[in-house]
């Protein structure tokens, strides 16, 4: 038996959002690493990455402005879902513990856990910093034509998130898809759907309010292939670790780390993942579709 | 559907300047410094320009240490939340692994 778990608003947010992230990492962050120059030659030079950089900023604006104000009316209706609650630091505490086996038992969750809840309030929120840098950097005659030197200032801002974001990429990816059970791909937020075992053990508390859809799940396959994935991106992540120490050094306002062989190994493979993660989210967008559509 | 009606009309009026100038990337047409060569003296422009590098460097300074933190957390936690679904698998599995 499976439960119902994401609206179809929230199937398309999920969508929109993170296919615009993913692109706009890989037209992005070319600009700030100039060992990543070969994507910028991809895309038919700097004023064809620029437009499309542009553009999916656009389409990341626009979701995140149209959902927020979706979600937020949604509240104000009586149909808003629950997210944030009184004991969410200590059960985010009490979880960590319980994976170092420093605690006896998991505290039970209800239809988000504490990581969920930090991705859905914290992606926002760095959208919201990143879009207005990148809108001052948009439009320098509107926003620094009075002082054009606070141009670089917001650019670091830019530069600084885009990094950041890099991670969350692939600690997102890395916990939600790579991890036992999950690997290859975490369908939830492409089906809108989650089996119901699954859910008795990770969101205990939520499976009696669940609508439950009668569909027999596919016997799950093991996939010792998740260890390799999660190891080759564990590497990448921690190649991407020590090109934030040769940043930090050079004070991240130049970010002239070409010349190092790490980071320009970490660099580029991040780059081939995120565009795998495209190919992904693609594939798991159709994958939905195609099973929503079924009786 | 009222709700997404609303949403969509309050979004398309935001976001309409950004989508009439998708192409331009220098709107006036003229370099950006115009502007502060026209109407600031040399002297309060180097002002200006001091505060801003100030500004600047006092972002980087703490950019720098934030950028190698927040790398080192993700990287643990990524790790931690690991172990937790190799964990919560063997649970949902009954003890498989």
């Amino acid at each position: 038996m499976y439960l119902k778990r994401f609206s179809a608003s929230q199937k398309i947010a999920h969508f929109l959002i993170s296919f615009s992230i993913l692109m706009l990492l890989i037209t992005g962050l070319p600009i700030t690493f100039s060992s990543l120059r070969w994507v910028i030659n991809t895309f038919g030079g700097s004023d064809n990455t620029m437009l499309l950089h542009r553009f999916f900023a656009l389409i990341l604006l626009a979701s995140v402005v149209y959902f927020g104000i979706y979600f937020i009316l949604e509240r104000l209706s009586g149909r808003g879902e629950r997210i944030l609650s009184a004991d969410l630091i200590k059960n985010s505490i009490k979880d960590l513990l319980w994976a170092l086996n420093l605690s006896k038992e998991r505290p039970k969750f209800d239809k988000y856990d504490w990581i969920m809840v930090a991705d859905i309030i914290g992606v926002p929120i760095l959208i919201i910093i990143i879009g207005i840098t990148g809108i001052f950097m948009w439009f320098p005659h509107l926003f620094v034509a009075n002082n054009p030197a606070l141009f670089f200032a917001f650019r670091t801002i830019h530069a600084f998130f885009a990094v950041f974001f890099l991670f969350f990429v692939f600690a997102h990816a890395g916990i939600l898809h790579l991890t036992p059970g999950n690997f290859p791909m975490n369908m939830s937020i492409f089906t809108g759907l989650i089996e119901a075992k699954k859910a008795k053990v990770e969101h205990p508390l939520w499976v009696e309010k669940a609508e439950k859809i009668n569909i027999e799940p596919k016997p799950h396959k093991f996939n010792p292939l998740g260890y390799v994935a999660f190891a080759i991106s564990f590497i990448v992540l921690l190649l991407l670790v020590y090109t934030t120490f040769v940043m930090a050094d050079e004070g991240l306002a130049g970010l002239r780390v070409k010349g190092d062989m790490f980071v320009s190994v970490g660099l580029n493979l991040s780059m081939l993942v995120v565009f795998a993660y495209l190919i992904a989210t693609v594939y798991g967008g159709l994958y939905g579709i195609a099973k929503g559509r079924q009786p | 559907m009222w709700k997404g009606i609303i949403a969509l009309i309050i979004t398309l009026i935001i976001l309409a300047p950004f989508i009439v100038s998708i192409n331009e990337v220098n709107q006036s047409k003229d370099y950006i410094t115009k502007s502060s060569y026209r109407f600031v003296s040399p002297e309060e422009r180097q002002k200006m320009y001091l505060s801003a590098e100030k500004f600047d460097k006092m972002i980087n300074s703490y950019a720098k240490i934030l950028i190698v933190l927040a790398a080192i957390a993700v990287l643990l936690l990524s790790l931690v939340e690991y172990i937790k679904f190799y964990k919560i698998y063997k649970e949902e599995r009954g003890g498989g692994g």
